[in-house]
């Protein structure tokens, strides 16, 4: 109790003793339950007395006569909401208290596993609960946090079934190494790796969680929330929270939802011009620069081709448990069908997690979780029997799919009578035969599983272990027909790959809890790692197809076959330890250590320390009387190293790959990669300043972070020049900063209680700049690997942020006008140029929840303003006559803003927007002229939940039973003028801002059924 | 004393769980690729590496820079337009350094310990082919320093001249290896001459007649040298040097694969009517392709998949031969070898193809081979014949630089920030990596900066 506040009581007995008073009498109680409250603090604001409510919760207490009809009284209690009540010269004030919706209480899941209360975190951490996982009924856990999280940015490589996505915590950071965070699940890693490659997309394996397990999501952000997991930290951590039974009665839940899928944007498309080149028309030919249409035009009937996508989701849980035990099963079951023919996914998963306690002591929880899926994905757009690419490049004269209504189920629609590809370009796949005779399958079966034994000493002391499995098979399969193109040279491809990978986690843990003196509180940790991942795979790769339309490696002949086998191993052992001192409920301090050893560095520099701490200050502690609308207030401040992943095994030996059979010869050949005997982790140094402030009984609450993170000692796969013989070395080097605010703004604009209609409204804002700051010695930029297109490469530069578009460009002089040449074109500068930065300005989302009696409404929107990506499908579209842009080519001029390049002078010469411009440079190669920027603002969620009343349920049998209506990406507005830039061509890589033939994004509508018995 | 049990189990069960990080470094032993290798073991990738980086992509640049090939699409039409895009500039350059060259300086250094002399002397001639290749598409080249891999990431540039020198003393070095004791000789392993020192060191030769012949204008000797270094080389096809492509999927020919898919270029009107449709090999070089108006690909002579990666051969012998006579005033002999190199190409074509040109045509073709006395017009003949004979042979744009023959016109669209002034290139600008990554680079050129040897 502070010195004022005895002072206050003090004054307020004085005061009591010396004029005439009025009695007023109440009782306090609990606003939700109704149940008395005592050791409520009651004090009249006018008259300055004051009481305590006894047991019974009643209080007496004496006002000045003077003060009777306008003293307030002013009710306390620790946990709940202040609440004054003016008296108004009545006798009897009764009040009821409700608990403080504030942080106070709220505990979370932070590294480790460990719960904490928020309001000790000397950092940022921000929770997504099951239910707004699944508002929109998304596939995949990393989709469904789009738009949730502050500093959080996710991109999906398109809206296919199991499309890869990226999930970026504040912003890029390693150049060479994931920038994803790590997944843990109950505590236990598992792996979301992403294995694409430049033709085809693989998805990322989150996607094999079901959403529908989930109770509840922590994204830890910054180093020091993640500082415990040592050199797996550095990118932020995503721990989910599986659905865990309650200690009561057995209960079953139920829900299926149903979602329609249809393209939601597309390049447009001229429907003017025929098939040809120079003005005539030419059968066959690549281009569209032929005559003016004279037979009907489907430039805009290539829509037709996509089909509504449909998924289906279907979710059982059965829970219970007894005073002991708990129990929590769950099975669920998916199947989506793509927006592209021939595209689905199927994924079943099963889900038990249990506990048991034994002699009071100790607490057994087992977790098992299963998943069995199956995808096709077809093909990504940069390859030549990509969809969008022979779709949008089609002549407007030329009907892909023959006449048919369902021409992809139609032979006749893509085969010619002698069965060759009937296409109308011999270089193209008419998309109708990709989607039938090229595939992209893949298999998974998963299963993680975990083990936590809890041994609780005594009051004081535990000991934890928790034992974690994360075992899949992926079998890919991928094939591309001897007429596709893609592989038209060889006679056709398949590849095989069939992965088996595990990873075991162990973590031993002992912990302390306690408070040596009444003002100290103490919980501390110390704990031990051991991580082992191996990853096993065999992968052939036939070419040349014997046999038509049989796609299977005995197809191919042997000497074609190329059987290659992997088998890699990392390990790291961890020794961590915590200590978090509480001082008066009102100082917070936070210390973590890790040190980590690898197998995957040479043993002089195998182990690494990483320290961190942390502190938070519940300011408000001392401003409850000065500044009341504060109901909490805290600031944080921590400083944290982090790692960024130990680097990939065996790169610190050389060694030679074999290059295949070569006519009976086994030949071999160096890697193209130069060793590094001397390699150590990236590491991550972070600091964080932030505050949480919630004002008016938490009407308006807001978390405010600002960090600073530089990234140092980065691993970098460095090109290095090929007359060394070699293509690429690694070392350390390098430093990138990223520096960024984010901010959360929650109102409960109305509540419940006061106009019947609940409604809260959330802000979330996220900048972040960075910036490279060197690179290794002597470069100056580094190229990251550009899957797909090589016009157009991302790149680090120094003094520019991660992930600069580079590429062809205008020359320019030295004042930066363009040059011309005398027939009034511009000249393309003979080297790339950087071309625009790929990361957004800013982005934002603005949740809103409306409740009124039975029904509820979610809407979120999402905001992003600024950043660039190359419009790559345009540049082509361009070059081919086919985008809208060209359909005015017989009229359209410009006159070239720059000057000629041999006088200097502006330059004043039209040229016609046709044929000879547009070939002139095969405009891809100039990437500048098609860099768009990107802004956006779309309507993410909207839905709206009718909750059956609780009388109808009982009539129905059920607890609980909700129809809801959903739908997403209903609205967006964007400035970028091909498909919806949410996409990226090179998935979950590091490379983004790129779109060539990128297959679109979906816009759905569903209704989802939930109940509970 | 419970709490001392605890702890002490706890630090057991720790210290035995630290056990298991002592194996760590153990565990990052690469199993799936050896760390050393048998010299035999990278004879067999070099050579087809070495196979497919001539007829792939630098086949295309130095085509479309003849006018034998006309760009109509992508990289392709970037060259055409003399405009080429200096990232894919350096796929050809890659194809040869961190392809067959880092493979062949292995070689070279793994055979001093593996008693393999024989092995260099292929090695070295491979290598001289290699960064004749290097030289000739981009002048100053990193040759001393290069090959280095970690000892020398960054290699300095050599001159034209001192590379010459170099290609010569490799091939010096190659003859006299061929004919040491060696423990270790090539045999299967050797898809070129299958293990054969004697055709090995024929092959040397070759080549210096081959590079004796590129600095004519430059060094006064070297059309004597050239001639000498013929008459000591093979002389018939059988010794041909070039990779015999077996034409499976994964072992045929690039020219075959590229027209096979997207072929992004055509063979250029210009070449078609040099070559003239009475040529008796006219159909086999150049395959009209049906209802494109005219368009045509490579002919089954070097465009099958089993047609030979083509090193150096016995026509080019010839025509080299015949130059070198021209200019050392040997009319008559000149005369014969042309006519000989007339009759070398016609042949090569029926015994590739297992058919017969009709010998009146062939004939015919041969005894037009007539000389006049006037230098240049002779000169125009041979090197209007050569381009014909070696179509498809990066030599055609090299003897084009070195000799101006024969007369091409420029594209005249070509003017362009890497060939300012639109005349047909003089070489390729440097690849993107070299700028960027090598602090030795000298600097950017563009493509009218000519090469040592190119003062004509």
């Amino acid at each position: 109790m502070s010195i004022r506040r005895v002072l206050l009581y003090i004054s307020l007995l004085l005061s009591g003793l010396t004029s005439a008073q009025v009695i007023v009498t109440g009782t306090v109680s609990d606003a939700a339950s109704g149940e008395t409250l005592p050791g409520v603090q009651v004090m009249a604001l006018r008259s300055a007395s004051g009481t305590v409510t006894g047991l019974d919760g009643s209080f007496r207490i004496e006002i000045k006569n003077a003060e009777f009809s306008r003293d307030s009284l002013r009710f306390v209690l620790t946990g709940y909401e202040w609440l004054t009540l003016p008296v108004d010269g009545s006798e009897r004030v009764d009040a009821s208290l409700s608990e403080k919706v504030t942080e106070l209480g709220e505990a979370t899941v932070t590294a480790i596993g460990v719960r904490k209360e928020k309001k000790k975190l000397g950092y940022s951490v921000t929770d997504v609960t099951g239910e707004e996982l699944n508002k929109s009924g998304e596939l995949s856990v990393v989709n469904a946090i789009n738009g949730k999280v502050a500093g959080v940015q996710v991109t999906s490589s398109s809206g296919s079934p199991g499309a890869s996505s990226s999930i970026v915590i504040r912003g890029y950071s390693s150049i060479d190494g994931s920038n994803q965070p790590l997944f843990v699940i109950d505590g236990i890693p598992i792996d979301n790796s992403y294995r694409g490659s430049n033709l085809t997309d693989q998805g990322n394996r989150a996607l094999d969680l079901n959403p529908e397990d989930i109770e509840s999501i922590s994204v830890l952000k910054g180093g020091a929330a993640t500082a415990l997991y040592g050199y797996r930290a550095g990118n932020g951590v995503v721990m989910i929270t599986t659905k865990k039974g309650s200690q009561s009665k057995t209960r079953v839940s139920f829900s299926t939802a149903t979602t329609f899928d249809e393209v939601n944007k597309l390049p447009g498309r001229q429907g003017r011009w025929s098939q040809g080149t120079g003005g005539a028309f030419a059968a066959g030919s690549q281009f569209n620069w032929g005559e003016l249409l004279t037979t009907p035009s489907y430039s805009e009937g290539i829509r037709d081709f996509f089909q509504t996508g449909m998924t289906g989701q279907h979710n059982v849980a059965v829970e219970g448990g007894s005073a002991t035990s708990s129990f929590h099963l769950s099975l669920g079951h998916t199947r989506q069908s793509g927006i592209i023919p021939n595209t689905d996914l199927v994924r079943s998963s099963v889900k038990l997690t249990a506990g048991q306690e034994l002699w009071g002591k100790l607490k057994i929880n087992a977790l098992a979780a299963y998943t069995t899926s199956t995808a096709n994905r077809g093909q990504r757009g940069s390859n030549l029997s990509g969809v969008m690419l022979g779709l949008m490049r089609a002549p407007s004269g030329y009907d892909l799919s023959n006449g048919f209504d369902d021409a992809e189920d139609v032979e006749a629609a893509y085969i010619q009578p002698d069965g060759t590809q009937r296409t109308y370009f011999e270089n193209y796949d008419n998309p109708y035969w990709s989607v039938n005779r090229n595939g992209n399958e893949n298999g998974v079966d998963r299963l993680i599983g975990g083990l936590e034994l809890t041994w609780q000493l005594n009051e004081h002391w535990r000991i934890l272990n928790r034992t974690g499995s994360d075992w899949y098979s992926d079998r890919v399969r991928e094939y591309w027909d001897k007429q596709s193109n893609e592989f038209k040279d060889l006679g056709g491809r398949i590849f095989i790959d069939q992965i088996h990978y595990h990873s075991i986690n162990n973590d031993l843990v002992l912990a302390y809890t306690g408070n040596p003196s009444s003002a100290i509180e103490v919980d501390a940790l110390a704990g031990h790692n051991f991580y082992n991942t191996t990853e096993s795979e065999t992968f052939a790769d036939g070419v040349g197809f014997v046999l038509d339309d049989f796609y299977d490696v005995s197809n191919v002949s042997a000497v074609d076959l190329l059987v290659d086998d992997n088998f890699s191993q990392e390990r790291t052992v961890s020794a961590y330890g915590n200590l978090t001192l509480g001082y008066r409920k009102w100082l917070y301090l936070d210390m973590t250590a890790r040190n980590d050893w690898f197998s995957t560095l040479p043993k002089q520099n195998n182990s690494v320390f990483y320290p961190s701490a942390s502190a938070a200050i519940v300011f408000s502690e001392f401003l409850e009387n000065s500044l009341p609308e504060l109901g909490f207030g805290k600031l944080r401040v921590s400083y944290a190293e982090t790692g960024n992943g130990a680097p990939a095994p065996y790169l610190t030996a050389a060694f030679f790959e074999q290059s295949g059979q070569i006519q009976g010869q086994l030949g071999y050949e160096p890697s193209s990669f130069v060793f590094n005997p001397d390699l150590r982790p990236e590491r991550l140094q972070s600091f964080e300043l932030g505050a949480d402030l919630r004002f008016f009984s938490g009407r308006l609450t807001t978390d405010i972070t600002w960090y600073n993170n530089n990234t140092i000692d980065q691993i970098l796969f460095v090109p290095v020049p090929a007359s060394s013989g070699y293509l690429e070395t690694v070392f350390n080097a390098g430093n990138i900063r990223n520096t960024g605010l984010e901010v959360v703004l929650t109102a409960q604009l109305t509540r419940e209680s006061e106009t019947g209609l609940s409604w809260s409204s959330t802000v979330n804002f996220t900048r972040n700049r960075n910036e490279v700051e060197s690179l290794a010695q002597g470069t100056d930029l580094i190229a990251l690997p550009s899957y797909g297109l090589a016009s157009t490469q991302s790149v680090v530069a120094v003094g520019q942020p991660y992930g600069m578009l580079y590429g062809g460009a205008w020359a320019r002089d030295a004042a930066g006008n363009i040059l011309v040449d005398e027939l009034g074109y511009p000249i393309k500068d003979a080297e790339r140029q950087l071309l625009g930065n790929p990361n957004p300005d800013f982005l934002a989302g603005w949740r809103n929840d409306l409740r009124w009696k039975n029904v509820m409404l979610t809407m979120l929107w999402d905001i992003r303003a600024g950043g660039f990506m190359h419009n790559g499908t345009r540049a082509v579209m361009l070059y081919h006559g086919t985008h809208i842009d060209t359909e005015n080519r017989d009229t359209e001029t410009i006159v070239w803003e720059g000057v000629n390049q041999t006088t200097g002078a502006p330059n004043n010469i039209p040229i016609a927007l046709d044929e000879d411009f547009y070939s002139r440079y095969s405009l891809q190669y100039v990437s500048e002229a098609v860099m768009e920027e990107v802004n956006w603002v779309r309507l993410r969620d909207l839905s709206i939940t009718y909750n059956l009343p609780a009388a109808m349920c009982k009539k129905l049998h059920t607890r609980n039973l909700s129809v809801s209506l959903t739908s997403r990406n209903l609205f967006l507005w964007t400035t970028y003028s091909g498909i919806d830039p949410e996409t990226n061509l090179s998935g979950a890589a590091n490379s983004i801002g790129r779109d060539y033939f990128n297959s679109p994004n979906t816009r759905s509508y569903g209704f989802v059924i939930r109940a509970s018995f | 004393m419970n709490k001392n049990i605890y702890s002490l189990s706890l630090i057991a069960v720790v210290l035995s769980l630290g056990t298991w990080s002592c194996r760590l470094e153990d565990i990052n032993e690469n199993p799936n690729v050896p760390g050393e290798i048998n010299v035999s073991l990278l004879l067999p990738s070099a050579q087809r590496d070495l196979a497919n980086a001539i007829c792939g992509r630098l086949f295309r640049y130095h085509g479309i820079a003849a006018q034998q090939l006309k760009g109509t699409d992508n990289q392709e039409l970037l060259m055409e337009n003399y405009n080429p895009d200096e990232l894919f500039v350096g796929y050809p350059w890659e194809d040869l350094y961190s392809g067959p060259m880092i493979n062949l300086a292995l070689i070279r250094k793994d055979s001093e310990t593996q008693q393999a002399p024989a092995y260099k002397a292929v090695a070295n001639i491979l290598l001289a082919l290699c960064t004749g290749l290097i030289t000739d598409t981009w002048g100053d080249a990193p040759v001393s320093e290069a090959l280095q891999g970690g000892n020398q990431l960054y290699p300095r540039y050599d001159t034209q001249a001192d590379i010459y020198a170099q290609l010569h003393a490799w091939l010096d070095e190659a003859i006299v290896l061929a004919d040491a004791e060696s423990p270790r000789t090539p045999g299967a392993d050797d898809l070129v001459y299958g293990g054969d020192m004697e055709a090995w060191k024929k092959a040397a030769w070759a080549l210096k007649a081959r590079f004796y012949i590129h600095t004519t204008g430059v060094e006064v000797q070297s059309a004597s040298l050239a001639l000498d270094a013929v008459q000591q080389a093979f002389s018939t096809a059988a010794g041909n040097c070039q990779y015999p492509y077996s034409g499976a999927a994964s072992d045929s020919n690039p020219i075959n694969n590229f027209f096979a898919a997207s072929a992004y270029a055509v063979v250029d009107p210009q070449f078609v009517s040099v070559m003239g449709i009475s040529d008796p090999r006219f159909s086999h070089f150049i395959d009209i392709i049906p209802f494109t108006g005219g368009q045509s690909k490579v002919g089954d002579f070097r465009g099958l998949a089993q047609s030979p990666g083509v090193f150096i051969d016995a026509t080019e012998l010839k025509f080299i031969e015949a130059e070198a006579r021209l200019r050392l005033g040997d009319q008559e002999g000149a005369e014969a070898a042309l006519q000989a190199a007339v009759s070398q190409s016609c042949n090569a074509v029926e015994s590739f193809l297992g058919i017969d040109l009709p010998d009146g045509d062939v004939n015919e073709l041969v005894v037009s081979m007539a000389l006049t006395g006037n230098f240049d017009q002779d000169l125009a003949l041979v090197m209007e014949q050569k381009y014909i004979a070696l179509f498809t042979s990066p030599e055609c744009w090299t003897d084009w630089r070195r000799t101006g023959y024969p007369p091409l016109e420029p594209n005249e669209n070509g003017n362009s920030d890497s060939n300012p002034g639109g005349e047909i290139p003089r070489r390729l600008i440097y690849p993107q990596s070299e700028r960027l990554l090598n602090p030795n680079f000298p600097g950017s050129v563009t493509m009218q900066n000519r090469i040592w040897w190119d003062n004509n």
